[in-house]
């Protein structure tokens, strides 16, 4: 098993595979380091920012730019598979693993944004509604 | 081909790994919805966030089947390989939906914060 090759169809798929986990990864990126200088720098916005949206923000650029980290890991992992040979499964298992990490990490980050969305509601209304 | 023991915790912790990112993009999605059926500030707002919803559904949609896939890996025989590929695809699917949604969450909090004084307590 150790020695098994993946096909040149999967390896298709795998190379598919890394270049959608760096897709990924980009925009994660972009949205990791606008948040987190809002949150770092509000006077360069002019916004006021208060220390539970702070909070909530910087946890949410943290584990935003944690998982942009393992997408990346996983992509150059995946890419592996295409370019060498005679370990394929085991560079599957460890792709796997960092894939596992890496959309922990976005759950994390889409449930904050949940909590950050419920914590942004009433202001929202008060706009809309002056 | 069939993958051991240990190759199939892998994936069994994968499938977990999916099945929780189906709940996240859901709840997301669904807490969307209250933001679009409610008063908005802007149309172009109400826009992104019809197509937030939409990635969000298609993303929970697509980590659910390859959470499916992964599972029927652990659970069937002789066939893991063809499944591999289906889950891989799924998965494929399922990240490009996830980059439209984080990049539409980019775009509302930019349109956001450029147009608007944005204060939460």
């Amino acid at each position: 098993m150790n020695s098994f090759e993946f096909s040149s169809v999967d390896n298709v798929h795998f190379k598919a595979l890394s270049q959608k986990c760096n897709l990924l990864a980009f925009p994660l990126i972009l949205l990791g380091i606008y948040h987190l200088s809002h949150a770092v720098f509000p006077s360069l916005y002019g916004n006021q920012i208060y220390p539970s949206y702070f909070i909530v923000m910087a946890i949410v650029d943290i584990f935003a730019l944690i998982a942009a980290y393992f997408l990346i890991c996983a992509s150059k992992t995946y890419s592996y598979i295409v370019k060498t040979q005679g370990s394929d499964i085991s560079l599957l298992i460890i792709g796997n693993e960092q894939m596992r990490l890496a959309l922990n990490c976005v759950c994390i980050t889409l449930f904050l944004f949940s909590v950050r969305f419920v914590l942004a509601t009433p202001l929202w209304n008060a706009i809309a509604q002056p | 081909m069939e993958f051991s023991a240990i190759q199939n915790e892998n994936f069994k912790s994968l499938r977990k790994a999916s099945s929780l990112a189906f709940l996240a993009f859901l709840i997301f999605g669904l807490l969307n919805i209250i933001t679009l059926a409610g008063p908005s500030p802007s149309y172009f707002l109400k826009f992104l966030c019809l197509v937030l919803i939409v990635s969000c559904l298609a993303a929970a949609m697509a980590f659910k089947k390859a959470g499916s896939n992964f599972s029927s890996i652990v659970t069937t025989e002789n066939n893991d390989l063809a499944l591999l590929t289906l889950a891989n695809q799924q998965l494929q699917k399922a990240l490009t939906w996830a980059s439209v949604t984080v990049l539409m969450i980019l775009i509302r909090s930019a349109y956001f914060h450029a147009n608007f004084d944005f204060v939460v307590k």
